[in-house]
């Protein structure tokens, strides 16, 4: 084994594999319900450089529109170093306005057997995520015609992948997030997809760090099962009626603090049929879960066993 | 492991059961000999602060009331480390629990139950939850009748929510210092519900599968000693309310407050015979 990656390395394979193999994530919108804690999740995956320095993620840096990624790099700097309370996203912002964020998230080496060969192999995901209003989800529902909607949903056909972000304390509100989808399934279905491009669904619990989902981040889809079964009967429907792809994930921008007996980095301002609202508690000791794996698996098709990891 | 609900009536110990978990690591009790037990969250932090209270100043806890709200009801977690010995190997659990006032399980047998509170409370205790600790404490003739009519209704709303066949049940008889039932610990099932309360244990043995249903001797107080089996609690009564607190503080040896955890954590075997 030993000679065998001598022999790689002198053939130069090694150095250059050191060149990140990009992956173009192509466009990922993300979806939520007011309050799902969607504007605090790209708001953490901006501010990574201050986390966990031993996660896979070797960086992630923002690019495109500098003035919206300066933006997002404020606003997580209010959330997570200084424990504020984040603004509810514009609602009367139209598409025009709707804020493009460009991540670029390099992965450290991994050993990847790809054709052959075994070598080590830098990934950089490249990733444009709009950030929508809070209300767009519970809107699908309420406001059909809604000249905005439409503009937001428009959007959302161009895409190849959707994050679907879930306040994991919200499962109350499961018939209403199982009729929203149906409803946007209906919109999605209107797009012409001659060149039969698979889209992908990322299902990601939020709020994780809560002590009743923490239990269970390592089993979302059950999670899910359990806490949001129409919705999940609903993404059940889809894969099976469009071919697309399905998957389920926990995640938590604020983390917990302490390996062996975590607790969450947050404190509860309030929780109702709504989610649960919470600030950072140890902004030092931030450390958050699961955000990159829904995006590394809505690029590749594929669950990166690391990033699913504490 | 994932959520458990700790649900029984009024007075049946379950708030200090819970805090008698929470409290359990910072003593010398037998129990941390086999358990390294951490409180995992705020509120379940400040039920050890009130443990202590209970345990080492005689003070009472207060009566859990039915909040506004069952998201007012706080969810306490803990991290159990069940140490390693000859028959087993070391288990950690990650467990929250959620403490019911003792109202909404006697409401269970209201015909008004759909239009009442008391509807969510039950809703919420099959979201997300692996299983629920049934605290029983009655033994006296007439109980049982009253426990098998709200077991009854326990089991359809768990079917309703198609939860029959794969939520667990650790049922235990809470309190069981109690000289009249304390020799009956060692084997529950025949000894305690078999004898006391038969008919709540047929309906439990009929309608749920023998792999999600067990029955515990639980007590929180637990006795003098090995060789003094007094019970190590005292009884009063505060505001016209019976309550309990301990006699001993410094000869606490609560008996088999894991047990019942450590089995709902455990996954049940595939069979899905009834017996």
């Amino acid at each position: 084994m030993l000679d065998f990656l001598k022999n790689r390395t002198a053939n130069g394979l090694l150095n250059s594999s050191r060149e990140p193999t990009s992956i173009d994530g192509g466009d990922i919108r993300i979806i939520g319900d007011k309050r799902s804690g969607k504007t605090t999740y790209m708001a953490s995956l901006a501010y990574w450089p201050n986390a966990n320095p031993a996660s896979p993620v070797h960086s992630i840096v923002s690019y495109g529109d500098q003035q919206a990624g300066a933006e997002l790099i404020n606003q997580a700097q209010n959330i997570l170093e200084q424990g504020l309370e984040l603004e509810k996203t514009n609602l009367n912002a139209d598409v025009s306005e709707v804020k493009d964020y460009g991540l670029s998230i390099v992965l450290k080496e991994q050993f990847s057997l790809k054709n052959g060969n075994l070598r080590p192999r830098t990934v950089k995901l490249n990733i444009n995520c709009k950030d929508y209003s809070g209300e767009f989800f519970a809107d699908l529902i309420y406001k059909k015609g809604d000249p905005k909607l439409d503009d937001y949903v428009e959007d959302c056909k161009m895409a190849s992948g959707i994050l679907f972000l879930v306040d994991g304390t919200t499962h109350r509100k499961d018939t209403q997030y199982a009729k929203g989808l149906d409803r946007f399934f209906q919109e999605l279905d209107q797009v012409d997809n001659s060149e039969n491009i698979k889209r992908r669904i990322a299902f990601a619990i939020t709020k994780s760090e809560q002590s009743q989902l923490w239990v269970s981040r390592h089993r979302p889809r059950i999670l899910a099962n359990r806490r949001f079964p129409q919705v999940q009967q609903r993404l059940t429907a889809w894969q099976t009626t469009t071919g697309g792809e399905v998957d389920y994930f926990t995640t938590s921008a604020f983390g917990t603090i302490g390996r062996n007996s975590p607790e969450p980095n947050s404190t509860k301002i309030k929780c109702d049929r709504d989610g649960t609202l919470s600030v950072i508690r140890k902004p030092k000791l931030w450390r958050p879960f699961g955000l990159v794996a829904p995006l590394y698996w809505l690029c590749t098709g594929q669950r990166h066993p690391e990033l699913d990891k504490d | 492991m994932g959520n458990i609900t700790v649900i029984g009536p009024t007075g049946a110990g379950k708030t200090t059961y819970l805090a008698a978990l929470a409290y359990l690591q910072q003593t010398n009790s037998s129990h941390s000999n086999k358990y390294q037990i951490k409180a995992q969250n705020p509120e379940s932090r400040q039920l050890a602060e009130k443990a202590q209270t209970i345990l080492c100043q005689g003070a009472a806890l207060e009566k859990t009331d039915i909040p506004n709200s069952v998201d007012d009801l706080p969810f306490y977690a803990f991290g159990i480390e069940i140490k390693k010995n000859v028959f087993s190997k070391q288990t950690k659990i990650d467990l929250t629990a959620r403490d019911y006032p003792g109202e909404i399980f006697e409401q269970l047998i209201n015909s008004s139950l759909s239009n009442s509170i008391a509807q969510s409370f039950i809703e919420e205790c099959f979201v997300d939850a692996d299983g629920c600790l049934i605290l029983l404490t009655g033994w006296e003739k007439g109980v049982d009748s009253f426990y098998y009519r709200v077991m009854q209704k326990f089991i359809e709303q768990m079917d309703n929510r198609d939860r029959a066949d794969n939520f667990k049940l650790a049922v235990a008889m809470s309190k069981c210092e109690r000289g009249e039932i304390w020799s009956g610990r060692l084997d529950p099932e025949i000894d305690l519900f078999g004898v006391h309360l038969p008919s709540t244990k047929k309906i439990l043995r009929e309608r749920i599968p023998t792999k999600n249903l067990k029955f515990f001797a639980i007590s929180t107080f637990g006795v003098l000693g090995k060789n003094d089996p007094r019970p190590n609690r005292i009884d009063t009564v505060k505001k016209g309310e019976p309550e309990s607190v301990l006699r001993d503080a410094s000869r606490w040896r609560p008996h088999n407050l894991i047990e019942p955890l450590n089995w709902l954590n455990k996954k049940p075997k595939s069979n899905n015979n009834k017996q």
